[in-house]
């Protein structure tokens, strides 16, 4: 692995069929990386991040697993960014975390451009107080038989806005594409507010597309079950919002990545 | 154990309950019997205390370290404390919470109500997989979600395992039965008997007398337009059996 710094900018290269077991971390609040995972190369890196801009290719046949997680501080804003362009056979998950802040704002975009080429694309806002969180996402089928899945949730206490924008578009070329994305908010309390907007452009005629957003309070049956087994309500409540978390934080796949956000969280 | 006195009830506006009285002793097993739409699910959700129904008149009374207290104020929660159960007709599912963590929180939250020493994972999971063994039931399910992906027969050997867990002193089984074939009931009928004390007492909400071959009650009640028409012994579910319950409602 190389790793070089040009002009505030972290440079990484993953040479070809490199597998890395361990986690790269990428340096602290750093504004701008490009990553590189050559072609049958693997691995796996995290980032705490604010103001940022992560590129990210891979070659043909590489796996790369990315945290990010956002940290605007209570008060602070910020903007970030992850723009990944995947060749044949390449195999991208990401996790994207954030507690929000006065606002925010995450743009996400995947081209894939090679045959065979799979994303999994899932992110979690957990929001109170004021908190602003908005993630858009772009994923772009422009090759065959690719494959897209994104899921992302958010829990919204107090005064919180989460705001989810998912794009789905695939081209003509992208026969047998197969793309997913579901949305799901949890509003805790009256004064919560979730804007979710999902989008699908398809111009191929051979594809499984599905979406979905869902937007409820607490389930009252589920509530109701916890307590008929003598969980007190404020408990069950927690347990019920620790489910519907684990839910997508099961999604990462490296068990330290896993326990990094379930440590955020105090799922642990 | 339970005496449930004129009670009237509603959901949503609708009266359902019309004057129904009960008394269970402890040792007892009573089934209600009813055809559809006579009230028997909407009993069992008022017993446990579920927030959409609503008590209009009427007393339900638990037995509560050896005096007969007055439930209607208290939370679902609370009544469980105190020994009460409920097995659901539509046991819900949770995703993400896996049974093992729902269990020991239930048990738990139990114990710390009865000053009891509450038990860690490691002597949780040891506990459990002795009741699990009663009821058949494989150790995968206490690693899975609730009731996620379980079948409707494993769902309802979930809500017995959650019984033999919190061991209540007065459980009510809402149509255990429904959706089990022949094999799972008589393991569900053997969990359940295998609970059977004479310092509890059961009420089974059935639609069939099938069921009433394993678990043998020593009363029978029909229900019918909210109310209990008539009550007898075991044979009472037989004739049910073989001449319906037009007989019983003219």
């Amino acid at each position: 692995m190389t790793f070089e710094i040009i002009d505030k900018k972290c440079i990484v290269r993953i040479p070809r069929e490199a597998k890395s077991m361990g986690i790269m971390r990428l340096p602290e609040r750093c504004a701008s990386a490009e990553i590189h995972v050559e072609a049958g190369a693997e691995a796996v890196a995290a980032g705490v991040l604010a103001d940022s801009s992560v590129e990210v290719v891979l070659g043909e046949g590489a796996k790369f697993e990315l945290l990010r997680v956002i940290d605007a501080g209570r008060d602070g804003s910020c903007a970030s960014q992850l723009v990944v362009t995947q060749s044949k056979g390449s195999s991208f998950r990401s996790f994207y975390f954030s507690q929000g802040g006065r606002m925010v704002k995450d743009d996400l975009s995947v081209t894939l451009e090679g045959e065979g080429a799979e994303a999994f694309i899932n992110g979690l806002h957990d929001l109170s107080g004021d908190a602003v969180a908005e993630s858009h996402t772009r994923v772009d089928h422009q090759a065959p038989s690719t494959t897209s899945s994104q899921l992302y949730k958010s829990v919204v206490r107090d005064h919180a806005h989460s705001i989810f924008w998912g794009r789905i578009m695939v081209r003509r070329e992208a026969q047998l594409t197969s793309a997913y994305q579901l949305n799901k908010n949890m509003i805790l309390g009256a004064a919560g507010r979730v804007d979710t907007r999902p989008q699908l452009e398809i111009f191929a005629d051979d594809v499984k597309c599905s979406h979905g957003a869902a937007t409820g309070q607490m389930d009252d049956d589920q509530l109701f079950y916890l307590q008929a087994r003598g969980i007190p309500p404020a408990m069950a409540v927690d347990l019920l919002v620790r489910g519907f978390i684990q839910d997508v934080v099961g999604q990462i796949v490296h068990h330290e990545l896993r326990a990094e956000v379930g440590h955020r969280l105090g799922l642990l | 154990m339970l005496k449930i006195k004129d009670l009237y009830a509603s959901v949503n506006g609708n009266h359902i309950l019309k004057g129904l009285n009960l008394e269970v002793n402890a040792g007892e097993v009573h089934a209600i019997m009813g055809p559809n739409g006579s009230g028997k699910s909407t009993f069992s959700k008022v017993i446990a205390g579920h927030p959409q129904y609503a008590i209009d008149s009427g007393s339900v009374q638990l037995e509560i370290n050896g005096q007969m207290t007055d439930i209607k104020a208290m939370s679902p929660d609370e009544r469980a404390r105190e020994g009460f159960f409920l097995a659901f007709q539509y046991p819900v599912e949770i995703p993400g919470v896996p049974t093992s963590e729902f269990l020991r929180a239930s048990y738990n939250a139990v114990c710390r109500h009865h000053g009891l020493e509450e038990l860690d994972p490691i002597d949780f999971d040891a506990f459990i997989r002795t009741r699990m063994e009663v009821l058949q039931m494989d150790d995968k399910y206490i690693d899975r979600a609730v009731n996620v992906d379980f079948s409707g027969g494993e769902k309802k050997r979930n809500e017995i395992l959650q019984m033999a867990v919190l061991n209540p002193r007065m459980a009510i089984l809402d149509e255990t039965d429904s959706g089990l074939d022949v094999d799972s009931m008589k393991i569900v009928a053997h969990g359940v008997n295998a609970l059977r004390t004479k310092r509890n007492a059961m009420i089974v909400i059935t639609h069939y007398q099938r069921l009433l071959d394993y678990i043998k009650p020593d009363i029978v009640h029909i229900l019918h337009n909210g109310r209990i028409i008539k009550t007898g012994g075991p044979g009472l579910a037989l004739e049910v059996e073989n001449k319906g319950y037009d007989w019983l409602i003219t």
